[in-house]
C-alpha cells in the first residue's frame, strides 16, 4: 500500500469510478481509506466497509499502475478483515431476497465462483467469493437476486436509459443498443479512442459489467422500445472468468430462436467477442452491425415514431 | 417436483389471435423452480408477445401476475378479481393450474403456456428427468429406490427385456436401461435376493386407467 504514489492512473480504468467521478470510489481512494483505518486516523464504519466492497474485480487498476500496488490483493485482504470485524455490508456483491426465493437453487449451481451455498434454509453469498459479475441476475425465476450497487449496470438502470435513448425525439437515427462487457470491450475501447471516437447517434453504448449480467428481459424490452437490433460485445469465452460469454451466447439463442418463429430476423441480436484491448475490432463489428441491421429496417412499424 | 416446458410461442400467439386484453399468470410453485413459469418467465413471455403482436400491427394490452400457487383455490382469488375485465388468461401453471384457474374464473378463456411433462428431478444445472409416473402403487421399496414403472421405458415389472444392451435401453440407447440400474442398486446395498419376487400383475386402476383420481383426507376437512 505504502507504494502508492497517488497517481491516479487507475482512475480510468475502474467502472466503479467512471460511474459516480467520486474519488472515494476510485481504487486510489480506497487504499487512502484503508492507509487511515491502518494508521488509526480513521475509525472503521459501515460506509467505508461498504465502500471496499464495491468493486467489480475487473483488476485494472492492478495492471494500470505505475507503482504495481497488488491493488485486487490488498482490497481482498481488507475485506476478509472487514468481515471478521463483524461489518456485514453487501456492496457490489450478489444477494437474494429470501422472502421470495423458491429455493430452485439454480443460483447456487451456476455460479462459476462458488459463491452461492445453501444455509439454514437460505441462499447465502459469501461475500468474499462474490466477484460481482452478477451472472446469477437472469437465472433466477422469482426475480429475487439483486446486486446491491450496481453503478449503472443493473437491469433498472439499464431499462432506464435504453427507454430514454430510443425515445429521445431530439434523434430520429437511433436504432440499436450496444451491450459491452466491463471487463474486455469497453475499458479498452474506453481507454484507447473513446475521447476521439465520434460515438454513434444510431446506437447507444452501454456498460453491462460481464455480459452474464446482461437479462434476456433487458434484451427484448429494447425491441419493445423500438430497437431494430441489439448487439452485445463480450468477452472471448475461453476469457470470460465468469462463464458470462458462455450464458450469454446461450441465452441469445433462446430469444433467437423465438424471433424465427415470429418472422424476425435472427441476426437483430447479435454477439461478438472482443478481446481486451481491441477497440479497432469493435468499431469494425459495431460499423458493420449497424448497416446491417440498417438495411433490415425496423423490426416492426412503431406507431408514434418517426 | 411437476416439470414442464414453455409451448411453442406460434400456438401460445394462436390461442389468443382474437383476444386483445390478456392476462398472463405465472406460478411460485413447481414451475418456477423448474424455471419455466416463474415471475421471470410471465415477463419474458409477455415481452414476446407484445413483441410478436407489433410485428402483426396489434397491440395487445398485458396484464402480468405471479400466484402463490395456482393449484390452490384461495391463492387464485386475486386474479378472478382481475380477471373480470380481460378477454383471456394464459396460465404458465402445470396443467392442473390451468385447469383450477378454468374451472373458478368464470366464462373468460383460460389457455396453457406450458405442456407439463413429467415428474421429476433436477440431474444437473439445466437438466431435468423423469421419475415417477404417478401410478398410485409404488414399488420403489423392491427395486432399490428406482422405479422400474418410469425408468424402464415399458414399465416391466419383472426383470429387462430383450432390449437391455450394454446397459442401455433399445428405445433410445441413451437411455440407461432401467433394470440394469435396478439390479446394480440391490447389488450395490445387497438386497440382490428381492430380484427374485415375482410382482403380480399391476394394478393399473390405482393408476390414470381407473380414472380422474382423488385423495381424501377426513382428518383435514
Amino acid at each position: 500500500m505504502n507504494s502508492c504514489i497517488r497517481c491516479g492512473y487507475c482512475y480510468e480504468h475502474c467502472p466503479v469510478f467512471k460511474s459516480t467521478k467520486w474519488e472515494i470510489d476510485s481504487p486510489r481512494g480506497k487504499l487512502i481509506l484503508l492507509y487511515g483505518l491502518l494508521s488509526g486516523e480513521l475509525e472503521p464504519s459501515d460506509y467505508i466497509a461498504n465502500k471496499i466492497f464495491e468493486c467489480f474485480h475487473c483488476g485494472r487498476c492492478q495492471k494500470a499502475c505505475a507503482s504495481g500496488v497488488p491493488t485486487l490483493e490488498v482490497f481482498d485482504a481488507a475485506r476478509a478483515d472487514l468481515i471478521d470485524a463483524g461489518f456485514n455490508v453487501v456492496g457490489t456483491t450478489s444477494q437474494t431476497n429470501h422472502d421470495i426465493c423458491a429455493r430452485c437453487l439454480n443460483c447456487v449451481r451456476m455460479c462459476k465462483h462458488e459463491a452461492r451455498s445453501f444455509v439454514d434454509g437460505k441462499i447465502i453469498t459469501d461475500r468474499l467469493k462474490c466477484r460481482s459479475c452478477g451472472s446469477c441476475l437472469d437465472i433466477c425465476s422469482e426475480k429475487g437476486i439483486t446486486i446491491g450497487t450496481g453503478y449503472g449496470t443493473n437491469p433498472d438502470e439499464l431499462s432506464s436509459k435504453i427507454k430514454k435513448f430510443l425515445n429521445n425525439p431530439e434523434n430520429p437515427d437511433a436504432k440499436a443498443i450496444v451491450f459491452m462487457c466491463g471487463w474486455s470491450s469497453y475499458p479498452g475501447f474506453q481507454a484507447s479512442v473513446y475521447d476521439k471516437f465520434e460515438i454513434s447517434r444510431e446506437y447507444e453504448i452501454l456498460v453491462t459489467a460481464c455480459s452474464g449480467r446482461l437479462k434476456s428481459q433487458t434484451v427484448l424490452e429494447s425491441f419493445e422500445e423500438g430497437a431494430w437490433g441489439v448487439l452485445i460485445c463480450c468477452c472471448p469465452e475461453n476469457e470470460c472468468d465468469h462463464g458470462g460469454s458462455a450464458r450469454v451466447k446461450a441465452r441469445m439463442k433462446y430469444l433467437t430462436d423465438f424471433f424465427e418463429k415470429m418472422d424476425i430476423e435472427k441476426n437483430r441480436i447479435q454477439i461478438a467477442e472482443i478481446p481486451q484491448g481491441n477497440p479497432k475490432l469493435f468499431t469494425d463489428t459495431a460499423t458493420k452491425f449497424i448497416k446491417e441491421i440498417g438495411s433490415l429496417g425496423p423490426a416492426f412499424e412503431r406507431v408514434g415514431k418517426c | 417436483m411437476v416439470v414442464a416446458e414453455q409451448k411453442p410461442l406460434k400456438d401460445i400467439l394462436s390461442y389468443i389471435d382474437d383476444s386483445k386484453r390478456i392476462i398472463i399468470a405465472g406460478c411460485h410453485g413447481c414451475v418456477t423452480v423448474c424455471s419455466t413459469g416463474g415471475q421471470k418467465e410471465v415477463d419474458i413471455l409477455a415481452s414476446l408477445i407484445e413483441i410478436a403482436g407489433k410485428k402483426q400491427g396489434k397491440e395487445y394490452e398485458i396484464k402480468k401476475i405471479t400466484l402463490q400457487r395456482q393449484c390452490d383455490p384461495e391463492f387464485l382469488e386475486e386474479l378472478i378479481e382481475m380477471a373480470k375485465d380481460y378477454d383471456a388468461i394464459i396460465s404458465m401453471a402445470c396443467g392442473a393450474g390451468v385447469q383450477l384457474v378454468a374451472e373458478r374464473v368464470g366464462p373468460i378463456k383460460v389457455f396453457p403456456a406450458l405442456n407439463t411433462t413429467f415428474i421429476g428431478v433436477v440431474e444437473t444445472k439445466g437438466e431435468w428427468a423423469e421419475r415417477c409416473q404417478a401410478c398410485g402403487d409404488c414399488k420403489l421399496y423392491l427395486t432399490g429406490g428406482i422405479c422400474p414403472v418410469t425408468r424402464c421405458s415399458k414399465s416391466l415389472l419383472n426383470g429387462p427385456c430383450g432390449g437391455s444392451h450394454e446397459g442401455f435401453c433399445e428405445v433410445d440407447p441413451k437411455t440407461p436401461c432401467g433394470w440394469q440400474l435396478i439390479v446394480d442398486r440391490l447389488k450395490a446395498i445387497g438386497c440382490l435376493h428381492t430380484y427374485a419376487t415375482i410382482v403380480e400383475p399391476a394394478d393399473w386402476s390405482k393408476s390414470r386407467d381407473g380414472g380422474p383420481r382423488r385423495m381424501i383426507r377426513e382428518d383435514l376437512k
